[in-house]
């Protein structure tokens, strides 16, 4: 037990001293053999499964995005054709939003934070945890043999009638996939409400919890009330494939907006599920290795609930060039810019906050620091997206996606990259290589700008998405572009390698590395099964750091 | 309240923390079927605002009757539920148990007037889609689009039934598997909610399909 | 939770609240032969919702929990709300 810690949280009874100790009990070698993880209820070990799912689909969604950047070196794409470049694209997108993004922080660290940050021994619902799970898996079946079928040409955002009507592909199975894959991401949703609400540990009250429960809170909230929309505009898109009756189909008497209008009710929450437990993340990283309380505590957690009620105020700004009113879209645009706020106050509290702390560059708060960076350039970049009239010149552009990959990739993989090496000791007892996460979080950071800053410029000076051939004038942004991927590829295979090798050699973990406060510092690492020998007891805030 | 507690989950303190929390958890559940049904009702109202005429039409070759029956037959079999679920937690196992097996009854019966509905919609060719005879509509565009509505809701709530009626009557069994041992009212509330919802999406149902007929 | 009384609707408000819903079932099913307005599917959709409040609050026992619930309730709701609210922004002003 690490003295700051304990001074934090006056424990009933401190745990015992076990970093000597060799073979103790813990989550990991409670039981053994493939079944017992795979019955397993324990929250952690479901956390452990879903690492290991979603880096799998991260893999094959980063292989598709090497093949385009690869096809895009040349203005005539050399490498692939038209109809197989619109299916990497479709692939990627798709694994990256429902099978990374969505599911990476929330079911991975959240899954084995959220109990240990409450001081319960788990989630309210143990059993549904673990479903959601195995219906996380079969979404990805359904998806991953849609791909293999023969993949699906309509992009991610399977705008009707194309999609519904024209499309050729295996539509109708990737959609499934997105249906049942919505419901994996309800369950955890309900969880984690059930669990936040009612199993806090005594004295945890609201204003006590740290900042990357709130954060997920708040992302719980958006789940639960916006997957439901996204499933039914799914589960539409499949009947009307099926049988051919038009509901967004004009020449049928429908409407292919109201595809839209459902659509974006989910797809620009969705936009929040991916990036608000960043912010949690970053959150409990700034506080960490600035060693001073988050500056302005409450105004940062209700930020957070504020995004989830703001967000679904704006998603008519994917439709400012489709047939919808001008006068929506003018609302749809003021609201758009109040959604800034928020995300304005954070960024500016966590620079407080390291100002007024005492600073120190390790892994977890390089990566924090990327984050600020890059998010600012995309919350910032998105204000010109919100404005109707520069909408409709970079509407569909290369700017639209530099500018959600600033906010998805330099955000949100920034941030869950960061938290996964902040409690990494904590989930499997090592450490990793300190000087080797530093040059992979540069390396994230260099690449990551080089990729996609010339996308910037390539959207003003009007090349479109999507497709997989450009005028050659083009093709010195597209070629720095594509070698930034490179070393962003380079970035991301490092930690993979050092994170995997620091299992076997990594030195062990004490409990609290970072001197840091809160209840998973204080328990082992990794914790045992029930997470704390005694249900502990809080009497502080989160983040009472006091050197 | 601690004495009544049997079996605890590990995960909770005692009984009372496991109650709130189940009926808290349905709650949130509940919330995102509300939005699930609630697009829904969204396509209905914006395809309606198109061809209003079509849709008072279309709803004229709803029975109304059976409709209407229906709706009592859901409304009474949430009543049983309530009834049933003070009666556990008072401990009266027996009265519970029958008053939840008369619910699943009338969820069976609701399922069996609905699969007469849809015989009779086959019956007339009026799938919309596959088999769908336009001549009998003055407009026939919107009439199919508001037979898909009909099946796609219709179905969608059935669905939803059958789980309800399996999840009832499993429950029933169980608690008669284990007689004489006290019941869990966390999963009787859960349960309870759950019925009560696929109800309440019933009630706002009817007067959308059956009662706009000109 | 304790097991009292006071934390559950007696027989007779189960049965008055069975009773009323029926009531509202024939108050619905009878608008179908009153003159066609365009007041009617409002009403249709008002008595829905009579029936509705009187399920969730005694049947579905809103009284007697916690506030904690209605959050959720009334949170599912306000979002139906805006779903409704902006999309009709739309269709209402093209």
């Amino acid at each position: 037990m690490d003295n700051s810690a304990n001074s934090q949280h006056h424990l009933v009874n401190d745990p015992p001293e076990n970093v000597a100790e060799e073979p103790q009990e813990n989550y990991l070698n409670e039981g053994k053999g493939l079944m017992s993880w795979l019955t397993t209820t324990d929250h952690k070990r479901i956390g452990i499964l879903y690492l290991l799912t979603i880096t799998f689909f991260f893999c094959i969604a980063a292989f598709a995005a090497a093949i385009m950047r690869a096809d895009l070196t040349t203005p005539q794409g050399d490498l692939v054709i038209s109809e197989t470049y619109n299916k990497l694209f479709t692939v990627h997108g798709v694994l990256m939003i429902w099978f990374f993004l969505v599911p990476s922080i929330p079911t991975v660290l959240g899954n084995f934070l959220v109990p240990l940050m409450l001081g319960a021994k788990d989630v309210a619902f143990p059993r549904l945890n673990l479903a959601s799970w195995y219906v996380f898996v079969a979404a990805g079946v359904f998806t991953l043999y849609a791909m293999v079928a023969g993949g699906v040409d309509t992009g991610w955002t399977f705008y009707t009638p194309y999609s519904s009507t024209y499309s050729n592909g295996h539509v109708i199975s990737m959609a499934m996939g997105i249906f049942i894959a919505g419901f994996s991401s309800i369950f955890t949703g309900v969880n984690f409400i059930a669990t936040i609400h009612k199993m806090r540990a005594p004295g945890l009250t609201w204003m006590r919890l740290p900042l990357f429960i709130w954060s997920l809170y708040a992302t719980s909230i958006v789940i639960v009330l916006a997957t439901p929309v996204l499933a039914i505009s799914m589960f539409l898109v499949m009947v009307e494939r099926l049988f051919g009756v038009g509901i967004f189909d004009p020449a049928l008497g429908g409407d292919p907006l109201l595809f839209q209008h459902l659509f974006w009710f989910y797809s620009h929450p969705a936009v929040y599920i991916m990036i608000l437990p960043g912010f949690g993340a970053i959150s409990e990283i700034i506080a960490t290795f600035s060693r001073h309380r988050v500056y302005g505590y409450s105004v940062v957690a209700f930020s957070s609930l504020s995004i989830a009620v703001l967000g679904f105020l704006v998603w008519g700004h994917h439709m400012f060039v489709s047939s919808q009113s001008v006068y929506a879209g003018l609302v749809f645009s003021l609201l758009s810019f109040l959604v800034a706020v928020p995300s304005a106050i954070k960024v500016f509290n966590w620079s407080v906050t390291m100002i007024l702390g005492r600073v120190q560059f390790t892994t977890p708060l390089l990566y924090a620091v990327g984050f600020l960076g890059l998010f600012t350039i995309g919350g910032l970049t998105g204000l010109f997206l919100a404005t109707l009239a520069v909408d409709v010149h970079v509407h569909d552009t290369y700017f639209v996606v530099a500018h959600f990959h600033y906010i998805m990739v330099g955000g949100m993989v920034m941030g869950y990259l960061g938290g996964l090496h902040l409690w990494w000791p904590k989930i499997t007892g090592r450490m990793y290589h300190e000087w080797w996460g530093r040059i992979g979080a540069t390396l994230i950071f260099i690449g990551f700008n080089l990729t996609f800053f010339p996308q910037f410029i390539l959207g003003y000076l009007g090349m479109p998405r999507r497709y997989h051939t450009y005028p050659p004038e083009f093709q010195f942004l597209n070629v720095v572009s594509t070698a930034g991927a490179t070393i962003l590829g380079l970035g991301y295979l490092l930690p993979f390698i050092y994170l995997i090798v620091s299992l076997k050699k990594g030195k062990k973990a004490p409990d609290n590395p970072w001197r840091a406060t809160g209840l998973e510092w204080t328990t082992s690492s990794p914790p045992p099964k029930h997470n704390f020998e005694q249900t502990p007891t809080v009497n502080e805030e989160a983040y009472a750091y006091k050197d | 309240m601690g004495h009544l507690s049997q079996e605890v989950h590990e995960a909770y303190r005692d009984e009372v923390q496991e109650k709130r929390t189940g009926y808290l958890g349905m709650w949130a559940f509940l919330s995102s079927e509300i939005l699930f049904f609630g697009s829904f009702f969204l396509a209905y109202a914006v395809i309606r605002s198109f061809h209003a005429d079509a849709f008072r039409e279309a709803s004229g070759h709803l029975s109304l009757l059976w409709g209407t029956i229906n709706t009592a037959v859901l409304l009474v079999s949430s009543y049983l539920i309530a009834f049933g679920e003070k009666a556990f937690e008072l401990r009266r196992n027996k009265a519970g148990m029958l008053s939840w097996a008369g619910a699943a009854v009338l969820g069976v019966a609701f399922l069996a007037i609905k699969f007469y509905e849809y015989g009779e919609k086959f019956h007339h060719h009026h799938i919309p889609g596959l088999d769908f005879k336009a001549e009998d509509f003055q407009h026939p565009q919107g009439a199919e689009l508001f037979h898909f509505l009909y099946f796609s809701m219709t179905g969608l709530h059935a669905l939803h039934l059958i789980v309800g009626v399996c999840w009832i009557s499993g429950m029933v069994l169980w608690f008669k598997l284990r007689k004489g041992r006290t019941i869990q009212t966390t999963y009787v509330t859960t349960a309870a909610l759950y019925w009560h919802f696929v109800d309440l999406v019933w009630v706002f149902l009817y007067p959308m399909l059956y009662l706009i007929r000109p | 939770m304790s097991q009292s009384h006071e934390d559950m609707p007696s027989n007779a408000l189960l049965l008055g609240i069975l009773a009323a819903l029926m009531v509202l079932l024939g108050a619905a099913f009878s608008l179908v032969w009153l003159p066609h307005g365009p007041w009617k599917p409002f009403l249709a959709i008002l008595i829905a919702g009579a029936k509705a409040a009187l399920i969730v609050w005694i049947f579905m026992r809103a009284r007697y929990h916690d506030h904690t619930s209605w959050l959720f309730i009334i949170g599912g709701i306000f979002w139906l709300a805006i779903l409704f609210t902006l999309t009709f922004a739309d269709y209402l002003t093209r």
